[in-house]
């Protein structure tokens, strides 16, 4: 390994075996044959190598091998064939507080876990005071951890966890946890650890904050890494995968279809400036109609204004097309209870015809950490009424005559 | 050495979370430690000795009859029911502690030390008992309670042993969790808690030699009351101790790889 990758993963399958009788599994597992016999295969010959300070996002569907991949990273989980080799402090965001009892107080389950983590009892009192202040739990750590609420049990894990200074990372879905106050520290907390050059690796459903955030992204499927790469290509891949599938947009929205956090929550989502209006959708005469996206949300007050970020989806769940107000260089302005409204307009729709579905997120201030998303929250049909085809109509010219031979 | 020290710093408060979590909440607290074996005693004395007239054979102090059975008796249960207590348990220890199993990285093994730890802390308020009890009563203290620690080492790697070998057993075989109950129940009357192995009928003596509980609670007994214990008796259940102890760590890190997929 040279020194400069921090993870390796050479051939590693992960099964599980599916049989049911309970000697013969033992006398498996006593004479090493445990990839004998009905098998339910979580991960195929995984190869991955991971450098330090890299930020690599996990995407794929559900059950595709995703949470098993990061347990195996973390060493929670046991690769059956295959080796793994991490170097370096490991801070494993997997299932926040896992390793609490609740009969302990919290000081108690600090003391417990801090060695679990990589620390010494001197470091771990040493830490303690900055450990309960980040969480934010007062006096209550003296008190048993029964008695907290679950915002406070997540703050005080996820303070415990990234207290250690780890080397590496490994989050799974949520990237913030807790209360909008405590997320956008948590946030900060967990991008100041990148940039003092740890590595992150985490997993999400939602593919517009893998692209943002990281620059590479393994694509999981089925237990087998379909592809790994730049994030966007990853992105383009996977998504281009799940129109083939048809399975975009009711994954997505059975996956995701509206989420708030207690830092931005989304309120009504408009599409106006239709033609006219048949059932659900609105129908936009393409080059002709302005299509116009109104939204509301409200956000903590306390933390810096969020941005919005629109996307326009085809039918079988592919961007066609996207507006940040942070990539515009748009101050979005809220009133003093934290409310925005802002209303996106695309002059002349220059979509051709078909279905398409707008999907609406607000973003932390630097637009990496999602606080809510409503996905595919409104459909419109457009229509035309010539037979260009595809899906945009270009802005165009033509040159008729000679034909130019240089450049 | 660094590295049991460490573990079995970490092992403590594992230990001292579930002494302070089965007591938690009840008026008599910790005292329920005392209070149970106690009343044990006292039903088992005074059936063995009230109804079936038994007396301790080879007893050095005839006189203080009912009490010297008593104590003695006591002595033994003390052993035995630390050994059974960590045996029932173990059978489900890693089930017991799923979240230490499946979703953090943990030395699991620990839990199985923490096990011992923790019957410890209840044996060694059941012995300031009795060695209050004897000294009360006039026994007076003994220079041979100087050989106890080195007997209850002995009783410890036995439960280590147990333990060990049994949680990770228990994880492939439920089963286990009603056999060794039922195993321990009878093994009471097979070990020399009732009465000594000398007083043993020939018919019986040989299964007594086979329980591996029987030379430590003889050699406890022998250190609380000053009676002789013949070490070369001794010498077979020690090595056998120590192969099972081997032996189960071997098991244990064997059968390990599987836990998180089994509790």
């Amino acid at each position: 390994m040279t020194d400069d990758v921090v993870i390796e993963l050479a051939g590693v399958n992960k099964s599980y075996s599916l049989e049911a009788r309970p000697f013969h599994r033992l006398w498996r597992q006593l004479t090493g044959q445990v990839d004998r016999g009905r098998q339910h295969h979580a991960l195929w010959d995984v190869d991955l190598r991971i450098r330090r300070g890299e930020l690599v996002g996990v995407i794929g569907r559900n059950g595709a091998g995703k949470s098993t991949l990061l347990q195996v990273i973390c060493g929670v989980l046991d690769p059956t064939t295959g080796t793994r080799k991490v170097s370096g402090r490991i801070a494993a965001l997997l299932e926040l507080g896992a390793g609490f009892n609740p009969e302990l107080t919290g000081r108690e389950n600090v003391r417990l876990n801090g060695p679990l983590l990589g620390l010494s009892g001197a470091q771990i009192e040493q830490r303690m005071d900055e450990i309960v202040d980040f969480a934010g739990i007062g006096d209550y750590i003296d008190q048993p951890v029964r008695s907290y609420s679950s915002g406070m049990f997540v703050r005080l894990a996820f303070s415990m966890a990234t207290s250690v200074d780890p080397d590496i990372l490994v989050i799974d879905e949520a990237l913030s946890v807790g209360d909008g106050m405590f997320a956008h520290k948590s946030f900060e907390r967990i991008m100041a650890l990148k940039d003092r050059g740890a590595t992150i690796l985490f997993c999400s459903h939602s593919l517009f904050q893998v692209e943002s955030l990281c620059t590479r992204a393994i694509w999981l499927h089925d237990g087998r890494v379909q592809f790994d790469g730049l994030s966007h290509q990853a992105v383009v891949e996977y998504s281009a995968w799940q129109s083939r599938e048809g399975l975009a947009a009711e994954e997505a929205v059975a996956a995701n279809p509206r989420f708030d956090s207690a830092a931005a929550q989304l309120g009504e989502v408009q599409v106006l400036g239709a033609h006219q209006r048949e059932g659900g959708a609105h129908e936009f005469r393409s080059g002709i109609d302005d299509l116009r996206v109104q939204v509301r949300f409200s956000s903590d007050a306390k933390l810096p204004c969020p941005t919005l970020g629109i996307t326009l989806h085809t039918a079988d769940g592919r961007v066609v097309s996207s507006a940040g107000s942070w990539l515009d260089g748009i101050d979005l302005q809220r009133d003093a209870t934290g409310r925005v409204d802002a209303t996106l307009r695309f002059n002349k729709l220059p979509l051709l015809k078909g279905r398409y579905t707008v999907s609406v997120y607000v973003l932390c201030d630097r637009a990496i950490n999602l606080y809510a998303a409503a996905e595919h929250v409104a459909a419109i049909d457009v229509v035309q009424h010539d037979v260009q085809q595809g899906v945009v109509s270009l802005p165009r010219s033509w040159q008729v005559g000679q034909l130019q031979t240089h450049g | 050495m660094r590295w049991l020290i460490e573990h079995l710093s970490l092992a403590w408060p594992l230990a001292k979370r579930d002494v302070m979590a089965r007591y938690r909440g009840s008026a008599a607290g910790l005292l329920w430690a005392l209070l149970a074996p106690l009343a044990m005693v006292a039903i088992y004395a005074l059936v063995f000795q009230g109804v079936f007239q038994a007396r301790w054979v080879g007893s050095a102090r005839p006189t203080t009859g009912g009490i010297d059975y008593a104590a003695r008796l006591f002595a033994g249960l003390m052993v035995f029911s630390a050994v059974a207590d960590v045996a029932g348990r173990a059978t489900r220890l890693m089930q017991d502690n799923a979240n230490l199993v499946k979703r953090v990285v943990f030395p699991l093994e620990l839990l199985c030390v923490a096990l011992v730890m923790q019957t410890a802390v209840h044996t060694a308020l059941q012995m300031l008992v009795l060695a209050a009890l004897l000294v009360v009563l006039g026994e007076g203290a003994s220079w041979t309670w100087l050989w106890l620690p080195v007997a209850w080492s002995w009783v410890l790697l036995l439960q280590l042993a147990l333990a060990i070998g049994l949680a990770a057993l228990g994880c492939y075989l439920r089963d286990l969790q009603h056999i060794v109950p039922l195993v321990t129940s009878g093994l009471l009357f097979l070990s020399p808690v009732f009465y000594p192995t000398a007083a043993a009928p020939k018919a019986l003596r040989w299964l007594l030699e086979l329980n591996p509980l029987s030379a430590p609670i003889e050699l406890v007994r022998a250190a609380w009351f000053g009676d002789a214990f013949a070490w070369s008796s001794a010498v077979l259940p020690l090595a056998a101790m120590a192969l099972s102890l081997a032996a189960a760590h071997w098991l244990f890190v064997r059968l390990r790889p599987g836990f998180a997929d089994l509790v």
